[in-house]
């Protein structure tokens, strides 16, 4: 048998002990609380059966050098229940071994106290029990509530003595013992209640075997090893949080394969744990000292990034009730233990796979305008990744399949010839085809006759390259005959072994968004003039507010410099301040109502062909002395081949120059890291051209986020809180997007989309 | 020497902080400048006549949101809100919240050094009131339980005799008791003393 096997086996045997133990205590709670515990009076020596009781630890005494004294008068009859009172003791015994550290006291005595109660009293040198924990601990399952710091008790214990003695007509309580320690008192009386029938005393009366001790390493000092975390980066991250070290060990053996497992002796612990490093997924138990389970799934809950983290709960407690109410509000999934290795691995792969799933879809849906390309990327070496071993297959299948039922973008394979192969909901819904209808049709008699030619054609392309991908606007015939609008990607995933060559079609319904930029196109033509006197109107408490500010301050210096040169004496400084800040003003003012006519003329948009690496390197050389004062390193970068874009490039310039400025405004206060400002321009060579403006500065918090964009919002204190409005306009007048991400660092991009000229002129 | 009255200007424009500081000292206030409502929350006002000439949009804090701050924290401070344009319903929410004035950007001077005097004279008013009642406060404190419990049966017009019965002790002792409270209290009569105790319940 190896060392590891003897182990388990160990856990095994002590998992059982405690289990019956625990059981043992219930039925007899049960019942007490059933009031049908009847105690059987015996004449009993009280001195014999303290003796007896207490030998059986005298070789655990030994083994952890602790002074183990039993002080008894010769001889003390009694007339009580023996076996009650041995499994007070027992219990009083147990917890003063498992509190008391190697080569500490133990003393267990017998005394009268006055002419007929006798005193039982069992003391340790351990750490003693907290003056507001000394009534509490009685109560049931005071194990797990933090009371009695014991990992491994049942909670059961002190309840049951208590119950006895309360049965014997006696009390039970606790005292810090004179130099540390607990004191354990039971106080019985020597006598049973008049009337009672008692029998003879007989030769037997303690049983001398004691099942429930048989798990002498339990009554070891609780230790728990916290390092015992294994680890290899790639693989998912399980966070379990159970308090009982055998259990702990367990749960290790069964993940350690598959996943890094990092390990918690409570909620606490754990919730510490998770916020350092978010986990793939926790495992946690419902009674733990400290932090109970619930309390940390709650705890989870509140945090924004653990929120989404899946929780599969372990407990004893078939508690029907909490499980219900933590699956409907918190939690995933439940196990009631005793649960099998198997079924703990199959529901947290199916957990952790899920919760992988989740995050690639979420990643792919928050980027799903213009990262269609780089999901088919992630689709074909996912593919590449099956081929090369079949347990990855099966993981990855699992995983691709959630994307593909889940997806909103729609995904079909076809083969060369345009067959179709496979198609996913939402590609069924966007078309109105069942999967079977589609099968039955070619991707030809879903594309509309006059499109066919060219579709054919960049399919052959694609084949003959023999890899690459292409991502164009097209559309699409519905079975009911209208026409979907949609962005497709397309990508050929190489033929391997006896499989052919297949085609992977990623396809986002852009049909709505179509029609709304069409209507929208349309209704700007004809309300031209309206638009303009609506956005007039939007425009009139912008400027009355952005130029009475300076106005306001015309004034009212004008008024402080008249009253400063009448005041006798006359105060020619006050004056001179005055007039300066008056003709400062009077300038600001005017910048605003530039800035306002270049916003308005916007409607004399002028279209030329750009290359906007001119345009930013322009913008560059313009700032290139502001960042050198404000210490801010300034960085571009773009491919060679850039198309040209469709826009007006002195309104392009400013929207670009106003960005920058914003970047570098924004780094002015940050001194811990290098002040970054950086302009990343790339096309996907379709239809766009994307342009990332990016700073390390103090960054936007959520809720900034959100408002940015609003005309008046500034988070700057002489800001107009304008700029950013205004350049939002600019850009989709061009037909482009502009948007603001915080960075995963430090922060923000603002990113902005441009059509290039090549969709104009296809 | 009294100090000058103090006038607290928040404004988030550097611009206008500047020139209504030039102008309200020109006129002799002392003048403190904030540049947002959360620095002016955090500033220890000095315990002189003083009023607040606050712009109503800021970043972060409005300066609606701060006089909201200010009633929370039951400090009295007359306020005249200033605005880059006049919105009608945010002057009815200041006025209704007990603004002194609402004044539009650009304002006269004149109309913005009448709000101040009239919110500085209503400071004094909110300034005398509070010493007063200190006072009265600090008198009532020295009464001892039994003569409070005697001050408020007197002033809900019980007889003498009626108190006495009402507590079961002599009439005598009640003149007494009646006596030390006028003197206490510093009362010329039991409707002066009413008053009195009747500024206290209200607060």
């Amino acid at each position: 048998m190896t060392a590891r096997q003897r182990r388990d086996l160990e856990v095994i045997q002590r998992n059982a002990s405690t289990l019956l133990r625990q059981v043992n205590s219930l039925l007899d709670l049960a019942k007490v609380d059933a009031g049908k515990m009847v105690l059987s009076y015996v004449r009993t020596d009280l001195v014999h059966l303290v003796r007896t009781v207490a030998a059986h630890f005298d070789a655990l005494a030994q083994q952890r050098s602790i002074t183990y004294a039993i002080d008894t008068p010769d001889r003390l009859e009694v007339e009580a229940d023996p076996e009650k009172l041995e499994r007070i003791l027992l219990n009083l015994l147990s917890n003063a071994f498992k509190f008391t550290p190697d080569g500490g006291r133990i003393r267990c005595a017998i005394e009268l106290s006055g002419e007929n109660r006798a005193v039982l009293s069992v003391q340790d040198s351990g750490p003693g029990i907290q003056p507001e924990l000394r009534g509490k601990i009685f109560e049931r399952f005071q194990a797990g509530s933090g009371v009695s710091h014991d990992p491994t008790g049942t909670g059961l214990g002190l309840a049951i003595a208590k119950d006895f003695a309360d049965l014997h007509g006696g009390t039970i309580n606790v005292s810090g013992g004179p130099g540390g320690g607990a004191l354990f008192q039971v106080e019985i009386p020597l006598r049973a209640p008049q009337g009672t029938y008692v029998r003879a005393s007989e030769a037997s009366s303690t049983s001398g075997e004691v099942p429930w001790l048989g798990d002498a390493a339990s009554l070891q000092p609780v230790k728990y090893e916290p390092g015992a975390e294994i680890s290899s980066q790639d693989r998912p991250l399980v966070l379990v949080a159970e308090d009982n070290p055998d259990m702990r060990r367990f749960i290790t053996e069964v993940l350690r394969e598959d996943y890094r497992v990092a390990l918690a002796a409570d909620g606490a612990e754990a919730l510490a744990k998770a916020r350092a490093e978010p986990p793939d997924l926790a495992v946690t138990d419902l009674m733990m000292p400290t932090l109970s389970g619930d309390q940390f799934v709650a705890e989870l809950r509140a945090h924004p990034q653990l929120a989404q983290i899946p929780v599969l709960v372990l407990s004893a407690r078939a508690d029907d009730a909490l499980r219900l109410k933590l699956l409907a509000e918190s939690v995933q999934d439940y196990v009631t233990k005793p649960f099998s290795a198997h079924e703990l691995r199959a529901r947290v792969k199916n957990l952790v796979t899920m919760k992988r799933a989740r995050d690639a879809l979420q990643k792919e849906l928050a980027t799903q305008d213009n990262d269609l390309a780089f999901l088919a990327g992630q689709l074909i070496a996912s593919r590449r990744a099956l081929q090369r071993s079949h347990d990855a297959l099966q993981e990855s299948e699992q995983r691709w399949r959630a994307v593909y039922e889940k997806s909103a973008a729609g995904i079909a394979l076809t083969d060369p010839e345009g067959r179709i192969l496979a198609a996913n909901p939402a590609f069924q819904n966007m078309l109105g085809y069942s999967e079977d209808e589609l099968q039955k049709t070619s991707l030809l008699s879903i594309t509309p006759e006059g499109d066919r030619e060219t579709t054919q054609s960049r399919i052959s392309q694609l084949v003959e390259d023999g890899g690459g991908e292409y991502h164009v606007q097209r559309r699409y015939l519905r079975k009911d005959g209208s026409i979907l609008w949609a962005n497709a990607s397309v990508s050929l995933i190489p033929g391997a072994g006896n499989m052919a060559p297949m085609l992977l079609r990623i396809v986002e319904d852009v049909t709505e968004r179509k029609k709304a930029q069409d209507a929208l196109a349309e209704a700007q033509a004809k309300l031209a003039r309206v638009t303009k006197a609506t956005a007039m109107g939007e425009l009139a408490a912008s400027i009355a507010h952005e130029v009475n500010q300076p106005l306001a301050a015309i004034v009212a210096n004008s008024q402080a410099c008249l009253r400063w040169l009448t005041a006798t004496p006359e105060n020619k400084q006050e004056v001179r301040g005055a007039i300066e800040r008056i003709v400062r003003d009077a300038n600001r003012a005017s910048k605003v109502i530039d800035r306002i006519r270049g916003f308005l003329s916007r409607g004399n948009l002028r279209k030329d062909l750009v290359q906007v690496e001119e345009v930013v390197n322009e913008v560059f050389i313009m700032l290139r002395d502001a960042a050198s004062a404000s210490q801010v390193s300034m960085r571009f970068k773009y491919p060679s081949n850039l198309p040209p874009v469709i826009a007006d490039r002195v309104q392009l310039q400013q929207v670009i120059l106003n960005l920058v400025t914003n970047g570098i405004e924004a780094m002015t206060s940050v001194t811990k890291h290098p002040r970054l400002l950086e302009v990343e321009v790339w096309s996907n060579y379709a239809d766009l051209v994307f342009i990332h403006v990016r700073d390390s500065g103090v960054g936007l918090d959520a809720g900034q986020l959100d408002r940015v964009f609003d005309a008046f919002f500034t988070t700057k204190p002489e800001g107009m809180g304008m700029g950013l409005a205004i350049s939002r306009s600019i850009v989709e007048a061009h037909g482009g997007r502009l948007w603001a991400n915080r960075n995963e660092d430090q922060g923000v991009t603002f990113t902005l989309t441009l059509p290039t000229g090549a969709r104009e002129t296809s | 020497m009294k100090p000058a009255p103090t006038v607290f200007v928040v404004d988030d424009d550097l611009s206008v902080r500047e020139a209504l500081s030039s102008l309200l000292r020109s006129v002799g206030l002392q003048v403190e400048t904030f540049a947002s409502a959360r620095d002016f929350l955090h500033y220890q006002w000095p315990d002189t006549a003083a009023c607040l000439v606050l712009d109503v949009r800021m970043p972060g804090l409005s300066g609606l949101d701060l006089q909201q701050e200010l009633r929370t924290a039951g400090l009295q401070l007359p306020i005249i809100f200033i605005t880059g344009h006049g919105d009608i319903p945010m002057a009815v929410r200041a006025m209704k919240s007990g603004a002194v004035e609402f004044l539009s950007k650009p304002f006269r001077d004149q109309d913005l050094l009448d709000a101040i005097r009239q919110a500085l004279k209503q400071d004094q008013a909110i300034r005398l009131e509070r010493a007063e009642l200190d006072k009265i406060r600090v008198k009532y404190g020295t009464l001892t339980p039994r003569e409070r419990e005697v001050a408020a049966l007197l002033v809900r017009g019980a007889l003498n005799k009626q108190v006495a019965l009402d507590l079961q002790v002599t009439e005598v002792t009640i003149k007494v008791h009646r006596h030390n409270i006028m003197r206490k209290m510093n009362a010329r009569s039991l409707v002066e003393l009413a008053r009195m105790i009747e500024k206290l319940r209200a607060c």
